[in-house]
């Protein structure tokens, strides 16, 4: 759906993204990863047409977006940093003007438009001045302005920035809902978002491509893979631990308080193994939290060690 | 067609801000206050004899009196209705919307020009209230007054063209004002320099180019091609220009 190739932007003599070149399959989403200043946005400007590269091409669909780009541009519906809104127009007017401007038959706005309000709880506020609201309300309308025309593909740079944690978890729910029919990119610095949402990640730093993967091969691939185990349980029985250290994927257990360590590699077999122990033994397993090797470690690994002249 | 979307939404704009309220009313609080005083005089001096400083012409000492009042308006009030129209989008990014849409810059430009060309025409009818409210009351003849109007139209459309583009190339809508007010200026003064040119073929040259000259044809109830052909084209110099500054943001 979206073919990069040899991407270069130069501002004066510095290279904001150098030789940048992925694809992006059909029904995908991505998270767009990297520290700030590493050629994020720079790269989705590039995306959608907003600028052009120094060298090297995009494809959207099949379609050049600098060939043609009025059918290339009909394909996508964006969020830049900050929502384009205009602050004198009325919530359900400016989305009008937006469908319409992106291709949307004169006959389904009406229909469009309600849709888009309905997947961001903006129905309330339809009738408000943009100026008048809050910045969560604004970044939502944002999203509903990049939805609305129902584009093949959404590019979102930060999307949750301002959003309040539930509006942040309707936000995820909307992305499950789009899953599939649509083409995503989401740019973020915030990892907990692609560790929910997206399939895949393109690591930046420095203008440079550092990692292009699914989140589980990365994972994988750095360092170790492995995983602590933290059980919240009633008792303290010292023999369950012990029997731990037989299994060869325990790397090491402790107590503390109440509370049992257990550093594990391996799948979610191996999960599924000492949680039975525990429960068996007769600890009483109150809680169980499996922080795996998190995706900020790997991030911090991969734009540490690759690509980094800091 | 996404031309007429954009001017929609920007005639919208217009009709639903306080500022161009404001500005029609300082408008017509200016013109009012010159029309009645220069009728009266008219009154008096109607029926004095040509020779002893009468004048019978309500086209020379009422009306040109009016219009060259609503010209020396509009070179202000043009630049302040235009500032907006692209600083703004730079300044608050919505201009990225524009850009990022299947839309060309082209149709960008067209419907923001179309919008404010027919806001600042719509001021001008109001202008045009007060000669033809004298025609209730009294008879003159009305074809130098229609000449006079087309004239008017075609240089504000020179000079809602200037302003667009003045306004394409900055950020700030004071600068974009400021600048709109001096371009105009310049264009409207350039043919004055054509006494002090001694060549005579850049003497026409400049002369041609002048709004000043131009305008004047249509004020004494002459329509020459060269006029239309003037305004249209320097209008259509100036929409260009604004595209491709337009175009250009793509390539920074």
């Amino acid at each position: 759906m979206i073919k990069v190739e040899n991407l270069t932007k130069d501002y004066g003599d510095r290279a904001a993204i150098e030789g940048l070149s992925f694809e992006i399959a059909k029904g995908e989403i991505v998270g767009f990863l990297g520290p700030n200043g590493a050629g994020k946005t720079t790269t989705m400007k590039i995306l959608t047409g907003l600028m052009a590269p120094s060298s090297g091409s995009v494809l959207i669909g099949g379609v050049d977006i600098f060939e043609n780009p009025v059918l290339a541009k009909s394909k996508i519906g964006y969020l830049p940093e900050s929502p384009p809104l205009y602050l004198d127009m009325k919530v359900s007017s400016y989305l009008k003007y937006v469908a319409g401007l992106r291709d949307v038959p004169n006959s389904e706005i009406d229909a469009a438009v309600d849709k888009a309000l309905a997947s961001l709880n903006l129905k309330d506020v339809r009738a408000r001045l943009i100026g008048n609201l809050s910045k969560g309300f604004r970044q939502r309308v944002g999203i509903a302005q990049a939805i609305v025309s129902d584009p093949e593909i959404l590019i979102l740079d930060e999307p949750t920035v301002g959003l309040d944690p539930k509006q942040v978890a309707q936000f995820r729910a909307l992305l499950n809902e789009l899953k599939g029919k649509h083409t995503i990119v989401i740019s973020t610095h915030i990892l907990p978002e692609v560790q929910a949402s997206c399939e895949r990640v393109i690591i930046i730093n420095n203008g440079k491509i550092v990692a292009k993967d699914s989140l589980k091969a990365l994972s994988e691939k750095s360092k170790s893979g492995m995983r602590r185990v933290t059980f919240k349980v009633q008792r303290v029985k010292e023999q369950i631990r012990k029997d731990f250290s037989s299994l060869d994927f325990v790397k090491m257990s402790a107590f503390a308080g109440n509370d049992l360590h257990v550093d594990v590699i391996g799948g979610d077999g191996s999960l599924e193994e000492l949680s039975s122990r525990v429960v068996s033994g007769g600890l009483g397993l109150l809680s169980m939290d499996v922080s795996s090797e998190k995706l900020e470690d790997v991030f911090i690994e991969i734009t540490k060690s690759k690509g980094g002249s800091q | 067609m996404k031309a007429f979307l954009i001017f929609k939404k920007e005639l919208r704009t217009y009709l639903t801000s306080p500022l161009f309220y404001f500005l029609a009313f300082v408008f017509t609080l200016f013109i009012s206050a010159r029309f009645l005083p220069s009728i009266y005089k008219f009154a008096e001096t109607a029926s004095v004899p040509e020779s002893l400083g009468g004048s019978s012409n309500i086209h020379v000492s009422v009306f040109m009196v009016h219009l060259n009042l609503v010209y020396l308006l509009m070179l202000f009030l043009t630049p302040l209705l235009t500032m907006k129209l692209l600083s703004e989008e730079k300044k608050d990014k919505t201009i990225d919307l524009l850009l990022t849409a299947p839309v060309t810059s082209s149709s960008i430009v067209v419907g923001k020009f179309l919008a404010v060309w027919s806001v600042v025409t719509l001021l001008l009818v109001l202008a045009l209230l007060y000669p033809l409210s004298v025609g209730l009351i009294s008879t003159f003849d009305y074809a130098p007054l229609w000449s006079s109007y087309i004239g008017m139209f075609l240089m504000l459309g020179v000079n809602c063209a200037i302003g667009v583009f003045a306004s394409s190339v900055t950020a700030s809508s004071l600068i974009a004002a400021f600048l709109g007010v001096l371009m105009i200026l310049a264009v409207m003064l350039v043919g004055s320099m054509s006494g002090t040119i001694v060549h005579p073929f850049w003497s026409a040259l400049v002369e041609q180019l002048s709004m000043v000259l131009h305008i004047r044809d249509f004020f004494d109830g002459t329509l020459e091609t060269s006029g239309f052909v003037f305004f249209i084209s320097t209008l259509c110099l100036f929409c260009f220009l604004t595209q491709r500054v337009v175009e250009s943001s793509r390539w920074r």
